[in-house]
C-alpha cells in the first residue's frame, strides 16, 4: 500500500459527474461517469507536474503552462475525443481534477491550484499516472470506446519520496503495454524542467531507461537560456501538440502513440 | 428508445455507396433506414453513391410526411393501444406502397434537376419502423436484418436473389428497365433464410430455415415485409455483412452469421452505440487481418 497521501484538490469543485476510482496500487483517481461520454475515442491525456518545494520560483508560471496547455487542446479539432487529467505531487499525490471532457475544464480553476513544498515522489506519481490510465481505459474499452493514453511528468528532480521503486514502474508500464483488452498504446514522456545539475539530468536519465519511459525531454537549457516563462510556455505548445497527434494516430487506426519532438 | 447508424467503405471501392440514416419519429416510433447501391451502376454512371443517399433521405422525408396523419393525430389508429396487430400491419403495408412511389417521385426530381444518370439510383432499401414493441421491416432488395429478443436469442433474416440481381425500387420508374428485370430475373427466387441463434448456444448451435419468398407471395420480387415483437435491440443491414473475409494464409469467406452476433452485442445505451461497437470491430478485425471487400452499412434500434 502507497504511503503517500493522495488528496483533491480544494479549488477544483466538486463534480457529481465524476465517478472516484482506485488502481491495483491503492492510489485514488477520478474520471467521468462513462454515460457522460459522447465520442467513439478517447486519447486519455494525463498532466503530472512536480509541486515540491524547489519549483515554488516559477509555480505561476507553471501554473500557465497547464492553463495555456489545456486552452490548446480545447481549441484542437479532436477536443472531443479528448479527456484530461492533471496531478501534483510533491511527497504526497494531489488530484488537480480527474479524467474530465475538456469541455468541462474551466482553466481559471489552475489559477492558485499547486502549492510548492516538501519532497519528490517522483516514482508514485508515475505510477499513478499509469496505472490510474490503464483502469480507466479498461472501463473504456469494456464499453466498446478506444483509448490510448500519454503521461506527462514534468518534474525538476529526483525522486526522494515515496514507496513505489523505478521497477514498479517499469512494471507498470510494461503491464499496461501488454493488455490487449485495454489501450491502444500508451506513451510515458518525462520532462525536466529547472535549473537542474547534470546529475539530476542523468538519474532521471536513468529512470527513463529503467522504467521504459517512451521519452525524455530536458528543458533546462531553455531555462537557462531564456527564463522559466519562455521555456514552460514552449512546454505547453509542445504537449498540446503532442496530445493532438496521439489523438490523431487514435483515429487513424495507428498502433503507437504518435509524439511530437520539442524543438528547443 | 436510442438509435444509431454506420456506413463503412469496402477495399475494393473507391467510395462507398452504401448508406445508414436513424433516429426518431415523434415521441413514440424509431426508424432505422439502410441503402446499398449498385456497384455496376456505379461503374458505368459514378452517381451511385449519391443515390443511395437521396433514396435513404427520400424513405425518411415519407415517414415523417406520414408523421402527424398515421403515427401522431389524436384519432390515429396507432396511438390506439388496443388495435390488433394486423391492421397496424396493414396501415404499415399501405405506407410502404406509398413510400416506394414517394421515393420514386423524390429520386425523379433530383435527377431531373442536376442532370443525373437514370441509374444513379439503383440502390437497395431497408427500411424498420418501432415504437418499441412491434417492429415493421421492409426490404427492397436484398439485405439482413437482425433481432435481439428479450429471450436471448439473435435471429438473424437474410434477404438474398439467386440471381445475385436484387431488384431496385429504380426499376419501377422506367417500364423498360422493369420488363428488362421481369424478363431476365422475374422468375429467379428471392431467398429468405431465417437464422435463430439460441440464446445459450454459439453461432453452431443456430437452426436456420430456408424458405423462397414466392411461397409467400408468388409476385414478391420486388420487397419483403418482417414483422418482429418481443425484442431488445432491431438492426437493418447491407449484404456487405457477407463479404468478410481472413487474408492472413489464404483468403477465407468469413460467414455471415460469424458476424451478426458482433454486430449486436451493444455495450450500453450511449448515442453512440452503434458507432463504437462497429469501430470496435474494425479494430479487432484488423488484428485478426479480416477485412471486407463491399461497403457495409448498418442502422439499429435499441429499445
Amino acid at each position: 500500500m502507497s504511503s503517500t497521501v493522495i488528496s483533491k484538490s480544494k479549488s477544483m469543485k466538486v463534480d457529481d459527474s465524476m465517478q472516484q476510482l482506485q488502481t491495483p496500487s491503492n492510489y485514488q483517481f477520478s474520471g467521468a461517469n462513462l454515460d457522460m461520454l459522447g465520442a467513439a475515442e478517447y486519447t486519455l491525456a494525463t498532466v503530472v507536474v512536480d509541486v515540491s518545494g524547489s519549483v515554488s520560483v516559477f509555480k505561476t508560471e507553471l501554473e500557465k503552462s497547464i492553463m495555456t496547455t489545456v486552452t490548446s487542446c480545447q481549441d484542437s479539432p479532436r477536443c472531443d475525443n479528448l479527456l484530461m487529467r492533471v496531478l501534483s505531487f510533491n511527497h504526497n499525490l494531489n488530484e488537480i481534477h480527474g479524467f474530465r471532457p475538456l469541455a468541462d475544464i474551466d482553466v481559471k480553476e489552475y489559477d492558485n491550484s499547486l502549492n510548492p513544498s516538501g519532497n519528490t515522489a517522483l516514482f508514485d506519481a508515475v505510477m499513478n499516472g499509469v496505472e490510474a490510465s490503464e483502469v480507466y481505459g479498461k472501463q473504456l474499452v469494456a464499453q466498446d470506446i478506444m483509448a490510448n493514453a500519454v503521461i506527462y511528468v514534468i518534474t525538476d528532480g529526483c525522486n526522494n519520496s515515496g514507496r513505489a521503486t523505478a521497477n514498479s514502474v517499469k512494471k507498470a508500464i510494461e503491464k499496461i503495454s501488454k493488455n490487449e483488452k485495454s489501450l491502444e498504446s500508451v506513451a510515458v514522456i518525462l520532462i525536466m524542467v529547472g535549473y537542474g545539475d547534470p546529475m539530476v539530468k542523468a538519474e532521471l536519465d536513468a529512470f527513463k531507461t529503467e522504467a521504459g519511459i517512451t521519452q525524455f525531454v530536458d528543458l533546462t537549457d531553455l531555462f537557462a537560456k531564456a527564463n522559466p516563462a519562455k521555456a514552460l510556455a514552449k512546454l505547453a505548445g509542445y504537449i498540446s501538440k503532442s496530445v493532438s497527434s496521439t489523438s490523431k494516430a487514435l483515429a487513424s487506426g495507428s498502433s503507437t502513440a504518435a509524439s511530437s519532438k520539442l524543438v528547443i | 428508445m436510442i438509435t444509431d447508424s454506420y456506413f463503412e467503405i469496402g477495399n475494393t471501392h473507391d467510395v462507398c455507396q452504401d448508406y445508414a440514416l436513424s433516429g426518431k419519429l415523434g415521441e413514440k416510433f424509431a426508424y432505422a433506414i439502410i441503402t446499398d447501391g449498385c456497384s455496376q451502376s456505379h461503374k458505368e454512371s459514378g452517381e451511385v453513391d449519391l443515390g443511395a443517399r437521396i433514396v435513404a433521405y427520400a424513405a425518411r422525408k415519407t415517414l415523417f410526411n406520414y408523421l402527424e396523419e398515421v403515427f401522431e393525430a389524436p384519432k390515429a389508429e396507432f396511438r390506439q393501444d388496443n388495435l390488433e396487430d394486423d391492421r397496424k400491419a396493414k396501415t404499415f403495408e399501405c405506407l410502404i406502397e406509398d413510400l416506394s412511389v414517394d421515393v420514386g417521385e423524390t429520386v425523379v426530381k433530383v435527377r431531373e434537376e442536376f442532370g443525373l444518370n437514370p441509374i444513379f439510383s439503383d440502390s437497395t432499401l431497408l427500411v424498420a419502423i418501432t415504437d418499441g414493441k412491434i417492429a415493421y421491416v421492409y426490404v427492397f432488395g436484398d439485405g439482413g436484418i437482425i433481432v435481439k429478443t428479450n429471450g436471448g436469442e439473435t435471429i438473424y433474416d437474410e434477404i438474398s436473389y439467386l440471381s445475385s440481381a436484387p431488384y431496385y425500387l429504380s426499376y419501377a420508374l422506367n417500364k423498360e428497365r422493369e420488363a428488362q428485370y421481369r424478363k431476365e430475373y422475374g422468375a429467379s427466387p428471392v431467398i429468405h433464410t431465417n437464422h435463430v441463434i439460441p440464446f445459450d448456444g454459439g453461432i453452431e448451435d443456430a437452426k436456420i430455415t430456408h424458405r423462397q419468398a414466392k411461397e409467400i407471395n408468388p409476385d414478391i420480387y420486388k420487397f419483403s415485409s418482417f414483422i418482429y415483437r418481443d425484442f431488445s435491440s432491431i438492426s437493418v443491414t447491407s449484404d456487405g455483412i457477407k463479404s468478410f473475409q481472413n487474408l492472413e494464409a489464404d483468403i477465407k469467406d468469413v460467414r455471415a452469421i460469424e458476424m451478426v452476433p458482433r454486430f449486436v452485442d451493444f455495450k450500453g445505451k450511449s448515442p453512440v452505440f452503434l458507432k463504437r461497437r462497429m469501430l470496435m470491430i474494425k479494430k479487432e478485425n484488423t488484428n485478426k487481418k479480416i477485412s471486407h471487400y463491399d461497403d457495409v452499412s448498418v442502422a439499429s434500434i435499441l429499445v
